[in-house]
């Protein structure tokens, strides 16, 4: 069964179109890319799968039931700049949070929880800031900790709206690290991104995006010139690098 | 301080007439209940919605007079909650319906509503009906006039805020720092914000006849606000908030009792207006301790 499949859905913002007829279907334990231009629908497009923009049509499954039905199994990284980080909370709070969603409006946490959310922290590596307050973090902690309120929500279909803008090079290595944990776990990571040069490194399949899917397939097959060049139309260059490899830079 | 004004102010603490009670208790009910949902307010930057919401109240107010023909609580309320609500709705109908931008929508259905509740007011006078004496008490407010069947209202709404935000405490903080990601996990976020609304729209109305439409908003935003610059905690943010509040309204109130002429509503917005000033500059995270830090720091630096 897969973990994603999305069939003809059409998103849009005052009536225009945003996204157009997409059809993707996602099989479990992998970490797809979701790459193109400015403007292309990315992070509408995840908006969209996850119910937060009511579509124009489609339907979206998550392990072959709605949404509704799975809800725990489903987690969400927004990104980072989208909430207000003076907002009064410890990091630990915020991890805690993502236990929430398990709790129902009236639960309380139970120890269970805190030990859950512990363990986050240790496996992103921001343990010793537990009892900070979340301003005082950098751009890299910050999406750490966003990270380990994910993984304290214990899902298998993970949504990563771009997780690596803003972070140190440690930062960006600890993400790729988790991601590879998550995949190996039999876990599916969708990422959007913008950053082409990470592309083939980091991701088993991509997704082309632009307005609707140009291309969706293994990293190997879709990273092409032609396809790359078809979704970031006049916007983008191949350049022969000098030592023989290919260097691309999309505007 | 001259022998009258001591006089006066042993009569407010003793509470040496029936009404000072009831000054008392409702101003700072006031207090607590406008801080502690103002916290909710500021964190959600809704600030300028509790303006709104307060100016938006007046004609309502007007309309309920001039169909009962009484200054009576339960039509007052209503009228007064209905424009209230009507002008939030409005305000989302605009942004969403044309390219007004949201700051503009909130200015223009405020100053319209507020206008109209003026008017009314202004023709409520040329009436002959006596009843329409006290009236002119909700553009500033008067805590001295505030009747038993008020407070008991400001205490109901209190009671139940405070067991909304304890019961609901998790899901209203989670969706207020990010809403977005609350409502994958199922946390209702947009229920949670209408029933926050609807409770904050009730408490306006309850808190004008002691501290006016013009300035209600000052208690939603001032105590939150002193409180966000004391500490870095949620849950203290609130308590805090509502200490202040109450503080703004004891003090407020003691003030109009003390000196001719101080309204109420004003004299609560000065004192909780100062309290900032102070959280400002000698908080914890004040003007003043910054300025000694980076004073420290470069001194550390240079030598």
């Amino acid at each position: 069964m897969n973990a994603l499949d999305v069939q003809n859905l059409t998103l849009s913002y005052d009536r225009d179109a945003v996204v157009t007829r997409a059809h993707l279907h996602v099989a479990a334990g992998r970490i797809v890319g979701v790459l193109g231009p400015n403007g292309a629908g990315k992070s509408t497009l995840i908006k969209g799968i996850l119910g937060l923009h009511r579509p124009d049509g489609g339907d979206v499954r998550f392990f072959g039931k709605p949404l509704s039905a799975v809800r725990h199994r489903v987690v969400y990284v927004p990104q980072r700049s989208s909430v207000d980080w003076d907002f009064p909370v410890t990091v630990e709070d915020v991890v805690l949070m993502g236990r929430y969603g398990r709790l129902g409006l009236l639960g309380r946490l139970r120890n269970q929880d805190r030990v859950i959310a512990r363990r986050a922290l240790d496996q992103i590596g921001i343990a010793d800031l537990a009892d900070r307050q979340i301003s005082e973090l950098s751009g890299g902690q910050q999406q750490r900790v966003f990270l380990a309120r994910a993984l304290a929500q214990d899902g298998e279909l993970i949504f990563m709206d771009e997780p690596f803008v803003g972070v140190d090079a440690a930062t960006e290595e600890a993400i790729v690290g988790l991601l590879r944990d998550m995949r190996d776990e039999g876990k599916t990571v969708i990422v959007v991104n913008h950053d082409l040069q990470t592309a083939r490194a980091y991701f088993d399949e991509l997704v082309l995006l632009n307005k609707s899917i140009v291309a969706h397939g293994p990293t190997d097959e879709v990273f092409t010139p032609a396809l790359l060049a078809q979704t970031y139309g006049g916007r983008l260059a191949v350049i022969d690098g000098e030592y023989g490899d290919k260097i691309l830079i999309a505007a | 301080m001259d022998s009258t004004t001591g006089d006066r102010l042993v009569e407010f603490f003793t509470f040496k007439y029936e009404f000072l009670l009831y000054t008392v208790s409702g101003s700072m009910l006031v207090g607590m209940l406008c801080g502690l949902l103002g916290t909710f307010m500021v964190l959600r930057r809704l600030s300028m919605m509790g303006d709104a919401l307060g100016h938006a109240a007046l004609p309502g107010v007007g309309i309920a007079f001039l169909i009962v023909q009484a200054k009576l609580l339960g039509p007052i309320v209503a009228g007064a909650a209905g424009t209230a609500l009507l002008a939030a709705v409005t305000v989302g109908y605009i942004t969403r319906n044309s390219r007004t931008r949201p700051d503009a929508a909130l200015g223009l259905v405020l100053a319209g509503f507020f206008g109209l509740g003026i008017v009314l007011l202004s023709y409520i006078q040329t009436s002959p009906n006596a009843a329409k004496s006290g009236l002119q008490d909700f553009l500033f407010g008067n805590a001295a006039a505030i009747r038993p069947e008020e407070v008991a209202l400001l205490g109901g709404l209190f009671v139940v805020s405070c067991a909304a935000v304890t019961l609901l405490y998790r899901p209203l903080m989670a969706s207020t720092f990010d809403g977005v990601q609350a409502t994958t996990m199922g946390i209702p976020s947009q229920a949670l914000h209408y029933g926050l609304m609807a409770l904050v729209a009730l408490s306006i109305v309850a808190s004008i006849q002691s501290v006016g439409v013009v300035l209600v908003a000052a208690m939603i935003i001032t105590p939150a606000s002193t409180a966000y610059l004391l500490t870095d905690r949620f849950h203290w943010m609130l308590v805090l908030s509502s200490a202040i509040g109450a503080l703004s309204g004891l003090f407020g109130a003691l003030l109009s009792y003390l000196f001719a002429g101080f309204s109420s509503g004003p004299s609560m917005v000065v004192v909780g207006s100062v309290g900032f000033a102070i959280a400002f500059l000698f908080g914890r995270r004040g003007l003043v301790r910054r300025r000694l830090h980076e004073r420290a720091r470069r001194a550390a630096e240079a030598a």
